[in-house]
């Protein structure tokens, strides 16, 4: 995979979609923002292959077996480019499309990608990242608990108060899943649906990943009920639905 | 409360004062006098006791005005400029219902038949006509023999909308404004139909032989295309960078636009600037390419691109045009106050479009815009990731953040008696007592209608303005949770009887309780805006409306426009502590709407009390890049005050709310204007006078002024000095018949019937449907014993203001002087 040069406007506009709109920052450090669970991306250009790199963000788990790096589908928003630069039909596993028009080359991550393997390398030094969690990921009957150890407590903390070792890292305090007042006002569905798509459709921070590239549906309804032992709670009478 | 706020709360006031500039009677003058001396003197010392050293209670003057380097008319380029390099997104456009909006005959799709075929009214035949050319154009033949051609300019809409879409037609007028047409398409009935509000009032309505011309309420025409302050406009939104204005050196008025379809410079701005980088081979390196990247707008800037058009909105100043800032032109809120336009929870109670999406959780506890589920180029439907999706009923909308519903149960089939069946074309019903597959969530079959997302929670509803003759609904953006008691109590059709009809309201509330049990209980602004309804105390009602913690603007201003307009006063002598705290937290919003609204508020109410203004002053000091906008907004809020008092004939309470608007913007043309109307409207003709006179010194071009300015004269007995500013107004421009009209008035209040007859006659030339007019000329023809005349003109004015009471009994007893024979 090469790396496409971009425009000066496609750089900035790609640092403000990734400190913006997009989760990368929560567990990567860039220019000393951003989370340590993840690898520094300050100088991605320099420590990671183009191939790596786009093989990690099209497929995290395949690249690395065991990571908590979420898939994140952020497929074509946000990206248009103008035809100078020719465009590649790049259907894969899309949707069929209906058009050739409908269909733009790149995927936001792409850019993305594109833009960290381009930018100036920080030249000042790189904060260590957290001790990594788990090299082995949760099998598919691992129970909440565990699936929260591993994807969810190094934010939001072993014991869900919102104070995992990369919280203080984030410009956001992670939400508190003990905290039963709070937790009492979120219906089970919703929890699920900030698992699922991550913070940013709930008007939450952006730094939340979405996971429902990652887990099974399962595997989201575990962490919800994880989260219901830890507040000791249960949602509003009126999210279920009578049952 | 303290004890000082309590003894000042105590303490009787005038609920109507006296406006400073008006004249006491003679009897009592000295008395008076005194005692204005020692209130003045007395309000003077405590005003100085409260202002500290930055000047208290004293409104700061208006900031200096932001120096406006922002587009023109000239900046834009058009979209075929885009083609050559963004191909993929213009082919998108180009098929897209923006991209095929509009246009001007021979570039656009013509749905409309132009076949010759009459139009049939009462008392008029309209012939559509096309030309061999290509040319359009309507004939109208009325009953009394006048004969007018309209050629077609303009072609808006093609039908393309699935809840019922329309096709409208505007010719240009000698004056220079394309003006719209009554004459409107609708595809799906194939019938030629008009707007009738106002007049006949049966909303949309088919053309039919019964009909009068004058049912329409757009004959004669007079809504022109673009935003003009004194003509009835369509704003800036059937077409692209429409700039209307009046050139006073040609004496008439110059329309431009791009195009009549909505093109790209619309939503990104001008293209001038980002060519020219193109062209230059630098725009690789530069990081300014002349346009904004708007995928990167947060949450409402990226809503405000699109509610430059898909939003009711109040204009705040001419001007605007794509690419400048929408809230310096237009306000999305403001017109809430006065048209009314939704129910309490953003369901259209009259007329509205897609920003009722305020209204929804998914904007007021999610991210979402119109672009998560709307490609901006195509205009087709995608998942909040950007992947295509089949269409408009694609559950892919609302699963992408909603993904706990997507799940799916195994149910035995009921009774086929069951009250709920709906028969489907084409599927057969599965048998009672075999397993189906239905939407956990939704309770319907999978793959049936009911089981989509958008059947329950954006149902297509009927505007409520349209009337029931023609289809014309919209999906309903609120995307709210469907509530029966909410349906009943506002006369929304329920989505659930929208397939089974004839359910009552009881079966489905029935059927919700038995699915969902408790529903999500409405927000607590919607709540309280429900329970207040009937509450007397302001406090009681504030506690209820006005929650200043909850962050949901378009709910907060919402509630504060019905609690501004059902508690609020000029000066009241009391409000309690608590409201005005509660005004004062909402003030601190950073909203422009809410901020003003509430700032209005509290000066419309408590604007005399020292607290109160040492709070308003401090607001204003800290208005700062804001300044210009929220005192545009504040003044709007307090002069539609004013309009609603006047009208309702409370001049004091309108001179109040006009005279408060003055102390925000103390040198703007119309405000200045108003005052003097208000002392006008209470027959103080020397204060009137003043403030007009300031008004013409602010802008001496205006003709609405000059003309108010003459006619104040003409009262005050300088007749002289009053034809000549008329004759100026006309000399400025001769196509306003409001200058000819008051004119008329100014010579008959001058007893020059004869000329008053011919000034009345040239304002009905310029716009025949003036019922003020023609009621003029009735009554001066009654008095003059040439009734045929007098009812005649009675008659035409009764055409276009059916309610106008005076007119019809003048009319009654015209008729009974005319046949009862005299003694």
């Amino acid at each position: 995979m090469t790396v496409r040069e971009l425009s000066a406007f496609e750089m900035e506009k790609a640092a403000r979609l990734l400190r913006e709109k997009l989760p990368c920052l929560g567990c990567h450090e860039l220019d000393g923002e951003g989370g340590r669970i993840g690898p520094s991306l300050s100088r991605l250009a320099v420590t990671r292959s183009p191939d790596y790199v786009f093989a990690m963000i099209s497929d995290p788990q395949g690249t690395v077996p065991g990571t908590v790096m979420p898939r994140v589908p952020m497929m074509r928003k946000y990206v248009t480019r103008p035809a100078r630069y020719g465009y590649q039909l790049r259907v894969g596993g899309e949707p069929p499309l209906q058009r050739e028009s409908d269909v733009v080359e790149e995927t936001t991550l792409e850019l993305i990608a594109n833009y960290l393997l381009q930018r100036e390398p920080s030249s000042g030094r790189v904060p260590a990242q957290l001790p990594r969690p788990a090299p082995s990921p949760p099998d598919s009957t691992a129970d909440g608990a565990t699936l929260y150890g591993h994807y969810c407590a190094s934010c939001h903390g072993e014991e869900g108060a919102g104070d995992g070792p990369n919280a203080e890292y984030l410009p956001v305090t992670p939400v508190s899943h003990a905290d039963a007042t709070y937790m009492s006002g979120r219906p089970d569905d919703s929890l699920f649906d900030a698992i699922y798509s991550g913070g940013y459709i709930m008007n939450r921070s952006q730094l939340m990943p979405a996971y429902g590239w990652t887990l099974s549906r399962e595997q989201i309804w575990r962490i919800v009920r994880h989260l219901r032992a830890l507040c000791d709670c249960r949602g509003p009478d009126w999210s279920r639905d009578n049952r | 409360m303290s004890e000082r706020k309590r003894a000042r709360a105590r303490k009787p006031r005038q609920e109507e004062p006296s406006p400073p500039d008006t004249t006491p009677s003679r009897r009592g003058w000295a008395v008076g006098a005194a005692a204005v001396l020692v209130v003045a003197a007395t309000v003077l010392l405590v005003q100085v006791a409260r202002r500290g050293p930055d000047g208290g209670g004293t409104f700061p003057v208006p900031g200096p005005a932001i120096l406006d380097t922002a587009a023109s008319f000239e900046d834009f380029v058009g979209s075929d400029e885009c083609e050559e390099c963004h191909k993929a997104e213009y082919d998108a456009w180009e098929r897209s219902t923006h991209g095929k909006a509009g246009g001007v005959p021979g570039d656009v799709r013509v749905i409309a038949p132009f076949d010759g075929v009459p139009i049939r009214f009462a008392d008029a035949i309209v012939t559509p006509l096309a030309a061999e050319d290509g040319r359009l154009g309507f004939r109208v033949v009325q009953r009394d023999g006048t004969e007018r051609f309209f050629e077609v300019a303009g072609v808006v809409g093609g039908g393309h909308m699935v809840g019922g879409g329309t096709q409208a037609f505007f010719s240009r007028f000698p004056d220079g404004t394309y003006r719209f047409l009554p004459f409107d398409y609708v595809r799906q009935e194939g019938v030629w139909f008009c707007q009738t509000a106002g007049r006949s009032n049966q909303g949309w309505t088919p053309i039919r032989p019964d009909m009068a011309l004058s049912d329409c309420n757009d004959w004669p025409p007079v809504r022109v295309l673009g935003s003009y302050e004194r003509l009835r406009n369509c704003q800036n939104c059937h077409g692209s960078q429409i700039v209307v204005r009046y050139d006073f050196e040609e004496k008439r008025y110059r329309t431009r636009f791009t195009t009549l379809a909505i093109n790209c410079e619309s939503c990104h701005g001008p293209g001038r600037r980002h060519i020219e980088i193109a062209d230059s081979d630098s725009i690789d390196r530069v990081t300014d390419i002349g346009v904004e990247a708007l995928a990167t707008l947060d949450k409402d800037g990226s809503l405000g691109v699109c509610f430059q058009c898909h939003a009711v909105k109040a204009q705040l100043r001419p001007g605007f045009i794509s690419g400048r800032p929408l809230e310096e032109s237009f306000s999305d809120l403001l017109l809430l106050l006065s048209y009314r336009p939704y129910f309490p929870d953003g369901r259209i109670r009259t007329f509205a479009y897609q920003q009722q999406h305020l209204y929804s959780d998914c904007y007021l506890n999610g991210s979402m815009t119109c672009v998560d589920c709307h490609d901006p180029h195509s205009q087709k439907y995608r998942d909040i990731w950007g992947r295509p999706l089949v269409g408009r009923f694609s559950d892919g909308q609302c699963l992408d953040c909603h993904p706990s519903k997507a799940e799916e149960e195994e149910i035995v089939a009921e009774e086929p008696d069951s009250i709920w069946r709906v028969e489907i074309a084409g599927r057969p019903r599965a048998a009672a007592g075999t397993t189906v597959r239905i939407n956990a969530h939704g309770r319907h079959r999978v793959g049936t209608p009911g089981s989509r997302c958008i059947d329950c929670h954006m149902p297509y509803l009927q505007e409520p303005d349209v009337g029931r003759r023609l289809r014309y609904s919209r999906s309903d953006h609120t995307i709210p949770i469907p509530r029966p008691r909410f349906d009943a109590m506002f006369g929304v059709e329920n989505a659930c009887v929208k397939c089974h009809r004839g359910r009552t309201f009881g079966e489905v509330q029935a059927q919700m309780r038995d699915w969902y049990g408790e529903l999500k209980p409405p927000k607590d602004l919607i709540a309280g805006l429900l329970t207040a309804r009937g509450v007397e105390d302001p406090a009681e009602a504030a506690r209820l409306m006005l929650l200043p913690e909850d962050d949901y603007v378009a709910l907060q201003f919402t509630n504060l426009s019905y609690y501004m307009l059902t508690y609020l006063r000029p000066d009241m002598s009391v409000l309690a502590d608590e409201a005005v705290e509660r005004l004062q937290r909402l003030a601190e919003s950073d909203d422009l709407d809410l901020k003003a609204l509430a700032l209005a508020s509290l000066h419309l109410a408590r604007g005399d009390d020292p607290d109160v203004r040492s709070y308003l002053a401090g607001q204003l000091r800290g208005l700062g890049r804001k300044d210009r906008d929220i005192r545009r907004r504040w003044v709007w809020v307090l002069n539609f005050r004013g309009d609603a008092y006047s009208a309702r004939g409370e001049y004091q309470r309108a001179l109040a709310a006009y005279r408060k608007a003055l102390e925000i913007l103390p040198h703007d043309a119309k405000v200045l204007r108003n005052v003097g109307i208000g002392y006008s409207n209470l027959n103080d003709h020397g204060s009137a006078l003043r403030y007009l006179r300031r008004s013409e010194n602010a802008n001496p071009n205006d003709v609405l002024t000059l003309v108010t300015l003459a006619f104040a004269m003409a009262a005050g007995g300088d007749m002289n000095g009053a034809l000549n500013l008329y004759r100026r107004a006309i000399e400025l421009n001769p196509w306003e018949p409001t200058s000819y009209f008051s004119l008329g008035n100014a010579l008959l209040r001058g007893r020059r019937v004869e000329n008053a007859i011919e000034a009345y006659r040239r304002a009905l030339e310029l716009d025949p449907g003036m019922a003020e007019a023609h009621f003029a000329l009735g009554r001066i023809y009654y008095q003059l014993n040439r009734y045929n005349e007098a009812a005649a003109a009675l008659r035409r004015g009764l055409e276009f203001d059916r309610g106008n009471e005076g007119a019809r009994q003048l009319l009654m007893r015209l008729r009974e002087e005319v046949e009862t024979p005299p003694p």
